[in-house]
């Protein structure tokens, strides 16, 4: 490997694939903050409905006072806000981040070593942009003359 | 005088050098005698001469072994038909009252196509050895006892005749020794020689052999056996690969230096320059037949040339200074060898910088590059002192640990310069612009740096020591721990420049004011009259890779083997990653602004429907109940029409974002797989055309509605 490549890799490894788990640390960070929070949103709406429902089969007088009313209201817009917002699936991406994270993981064990060529450090960087799905492999590269 | 060539191990370029050093010294005029005392394996004569039919005369000879022989029948027999001398009188000298053949007679004068030749060669080889006479070569050396030689035979009065004989009027004789451990290797080194070349190969094995031989041959044991007559040791490494494996190269030479550059002579000059001048470069071309360099006209292999008239003079030096040879008949000689350091020296320096050179003005050490376009070039190591580079461009190149000493270099442009640990010591940088420039280590001592413009270069324990940086931009500059003693700070612009534990002891021109604009600390030495001020050092800055655009411009700066690169991709990627980097900015204002509208509103309805209901604010008597519930129908009517108009643009929206985003992913991974794909096309032009033509997709794509 030449001192050319071998700055090349360092570069990649700092500047891509931490950045880029990194990143996929705080996409899943804030997919499961929506999913908390929708979760919540719906106990809170579907609790008090089913509250008000149990006291009005018991024949017991409900009076809706205005703190009650704004709480539900109040309820009911965040889970409005929060199907709006968590519109990618958090389980899902989750899931995904750990995949890429554990395939990164072994891509980054098995860097390009000291006799690696020109080529097969150019195949280790397009196999782990397919990882990151980030990008398309592209055409292989011609045989060099 | 006589110089043995020895070697721990065969194939190091020993008879090679041993040719090419006789070739040499005879040009200059000195009798020089070729000795093959390498009787098991002999074939000096290969060397000797160019033309095949010399080759089979000189083999045909009678040599050492004939010698050795025909003294031992006298020796045994001295009243029998060997005692009779067959040949000239003159072949034949007394010994101790038996007519001796003397050794010269044998040695036979070798052509030379060389006409100016001011002296002779002649060979003496192992012993005839033609077709007829191969086999009793081969049994006498088989047979010959060396200690038995020495005990019943006067070997060493014989070999004390061989010797005197053959140096007779000055001769220089150069034995070519047996080699590793063998009787007749140690009677050459030991007993026949006045010199010692010991030849080693880069490789363990012949170091510590040579090592080994270098420690025998210093024994006092010795200096007692040859009764006091000097015996010097020049170390020679041969046969060195020059052309690959620089670090491998570079710790054997540390090595070889540092195991023999003591054992050199005096007279053969200093230890370290011997070493290294005389260092036998490999070169294949003479791996492959019996070409002597040193016979060659115009040869192209100056370097391997070089080396052997260094080691020749050498030689001559020893041999001058001890009394055993006369100075050389080509009374140039000096001048000469000088010329050729000379030349030598200046091919090495344009070897070096061969990159500019050879496409302009080469004046030896002091190049006249003015106005030269060296930015973002690897420059690393380059010496460049006492150059003239007025308003040379440097900008970004990478100049670590070169040398600029004395240099000339008003108005150069140094801009996002890597120096580190350079050396521009007494060099004019007169309103050089520094700006960004990377000086941690560097030396810059008794250099002039007048109106120069430093502003947010990091010189972090640089040497400043006794430096003009009168009326120079320091602003932001990072002189963490740099040593500023004596230098003249008159009219500096100090704003922002950060000074903690930098040495200011006796500058001049400093004044407070100007003082206070920087960051010093506890540790900062001012002269006497000033006096710290209020604001701390917040230390050297460091990148940081996360708020950084793709790659900082640090990185690049750290990496500039990939500076080219890194330029195409400024050039081409970079813009487009940039807009699409903004349009997800704007993307997502737009969004949060409508979530704040839907947020909004929806509170707003909350506390008007409260409102209505049940009165929150003032006295008033709550509104009757058919108003009450006509006010909650308008708010839940608008809200949901708002939610309905507002939703799919919301989605359509973070649809346009995700594009937008994942544009700017796939660009910011075209960046490193560019840079990845070094070396995968047969045409590195392609390379280029593939990126370009993906940054196209990538953005029609991106941008498609």
């Amino acid at each position: 490997m030449t001192a050319r490549q071998d700055d090349f890799l360092a570069l990649y490894a700092r500047y891509r694939v931490d950045r880029s788990l990194r990143e996929n640390d705080e996409r899943a960070r804030r997919a499961r903050a929506r999913q908390a929070w929708l979760i919540l949103s719906a106990a809170v709406l579907f609790g008090a409905a089913a509250a008000a429902e149990v006291l009005a089969a018991a024949k017991v007088a409900v009076v809706i006072g205005p703190a009650l009313a704004v709480a539900c209201a109040v309820a009911g817009l965040a889970l409005i806000a929060g199907v709006v917002a968590s519109a990618p699936d958090g389980g899902e991406l989750t899931r995904v981040r750990d995949e890429t994270d554990v395939a990164l993981a072994r891509l980054i064990g098995s860097r390009p070593g000291p006799d690696a060529g020109d080529r097969d450090v150019a195949d280790w960087v397009r196999r782990v942009e397919t990882v990151l799905g980030q990008a398309d492999p592209g055409p292989d590269p011609a045989v060099p003359s | 005088m006589i110089v043995t060539f020895y070697s721990y191990k065969g194939g190091v370029g020993r008879s090679m050098a041993l040719v090419n050093v006789g070739e040499i010294l005879a040009d200059i005029g000195y009798d020089v005698v070729l000795c093959d005392f390498d009787l098991e394996a002999p074939g000096l004569e290969q060397y000797a001469t160019d033309a095949r039919e010399d080759v089979a005369s000189l083999r045909a000879q009678r040599g050492v072994v004939d010698l050795l022989e025909e003294y031992k029948d006298l020796l045994a027999d001295p009243e029998g038909p060997g005692a009779e001398p067959a040949g000239p009188a003159s072949d034949f000298k007394d010994f101790s009252g038996l007519p001796l053949r003397r050794p010269s007679s044998y040695a036979t004068v070798v052509r030379s196509q060389n006409p100016n030749r001011l002296g002779r060669l002649r060979f003496l080889g192992a012993g005839a050895r033609d077709e007829e006479r191969a086999t009793c070569y081969s049994e006498s050396v088989r047979g010959f006892d060396w200690p038995d030689f020495y005990d019943r035979w006067a070997g060493a009065a014989y070999l004390d005749f061989f010797r005197e004989d053959l140096t007779t009027g000055q001769s220089i004789v150069l034995v070519d020794s047996r080699t590793g451990v063998t009787e007749h290797g140690g009677v050459c080194t030991h007993h026949l020689a006045d010199v010692v070349i010991l030849v080693s190969a880069p490789n363990t094995l012949n170091i510590e052999g040579t090592r080994w031989m270098a420690n025998l041959l210093a024994t006092a044991d010795l200096a007692t056996l040859r009764q006091g007559r000097p015996l010097q040791v020049l170390p020679v490494a041969g046969r060195v690969e020059t052309s690959a494996e620089v670090e491998e190269l570079d710790a054997f030479r540390k090595r070889f230096l540092a195991e023999f550059a003591a054992t050199v002579p005096p007279a053969a000059g200093n230890g370290r320059a011997f070493v290294e001048d005389t260092e036998i470069p490999y070169i294949p071309y003479f791996a492959f037949t019996e070409k002597v360099v040193a016979r060659e006209t115009n040869t192209t292999h100056r370097e391997l040339l070089s080396a052997y008239r260094s080691l020749t003079q050498s030689i001559v030096n020893v041999g001058l200074d001890a009394g055993l040879l006369d100075p050389p008949k080509a009374t140039n000689w000096a001048d000469e060898m000088q010329l050729q350091r000379a030349d030598q020296e200046r091919r090495a320096i344009f070897d070096r910088h061969r990159r500019w050179l050879e496409t302009g003005h080469e004046s030896g050490e002091r190049a006249v590059l003015r106005g030269r376009d060296f930015s973002r070039q690897e420059l690393t190591g380059v010496d460049l002192s006492g150059a003239d580079l007025t308003e040379a461009n440097f900008e970004r190149a990478n100049l670590r640990g070169a040398r600029f000493v004395e240099a000339t270099m008003t108005g150069a442009v140094l801009r996002g310069a890597q120096l580190d640990r350079a050396d521009l010591s007494a060099a004019i940088l007169k309103d050089a612009i520094l700006t960004g420039a990377i000086l941690p280590g560097a030396k810059l001592d008794a250099s002039d740096l007048k109106r120069a413009d430093l502003a947010g270069a990091d010189a972090s324990g640089a040497s400043f020591r006794g430096v003009n940086l009168a009326s120079a931009q320091l602003g932001r500059a990072n002189l963490h721990g740099c040593d500023l003693t004596g230098t003249d700070l008159t009219g500096a612009r100090l704003v922002g420049t950060d000074l903690g534990s930098a040495i200011l002891n006796a500058t001049t021109g400093l004044v407070a004011s100007e003082l206070a604009r920087a960051t010093v600390d506890d540790a900062t030495q001012l002269p006497g009259e000033m006096r710290p001020g209020a604001r701390r050092s917040p230390g050297p800055a460091t990148a940081d890779p996360a708020t950084a655009g793709v790659v900082p411009v640090s990185a690049q700066l750290d990496h500039p083997a990939l500076s080219e690169d890194f330029r195409f991709l400024d050039e081409r990627l970079v813009p487009q990653l940039s807009s699409f980097n903004a349009r997800v900015g704007a993307a997502t204002r737009s969004l949060r602004f409508l979530y704040a509208v839907v947020i909004g509103y929806a509170a707003a309805a909350v506390v008007l429907a409260a409102e209505v209901d049940h009165p929150l604010f003032g006295n008033r008597s709550p509104a009757p109940s058919g108003l009450a519930w006509a006010a909650a129908g308008v708010l839940g009517a608008s809200g949901l029409a708002i939610a309905l108009l507002l939703l799919p643009a919301y989605r359509r929206l973070g649809a346009r974002r995700a594009a937008l985003q994942r544009a700017a992913d796939r660009l910011r991974a075209e960046y490193f797989l560019f840079l990845g794909r070094i070396g995968g096309y047969g045409d590195p032009g392609q390379r280029q055309n593939i990126l370009q033509e993906r940054i196209k997709t990538i953005t029609q794509e991106g941008l498609l509605p």
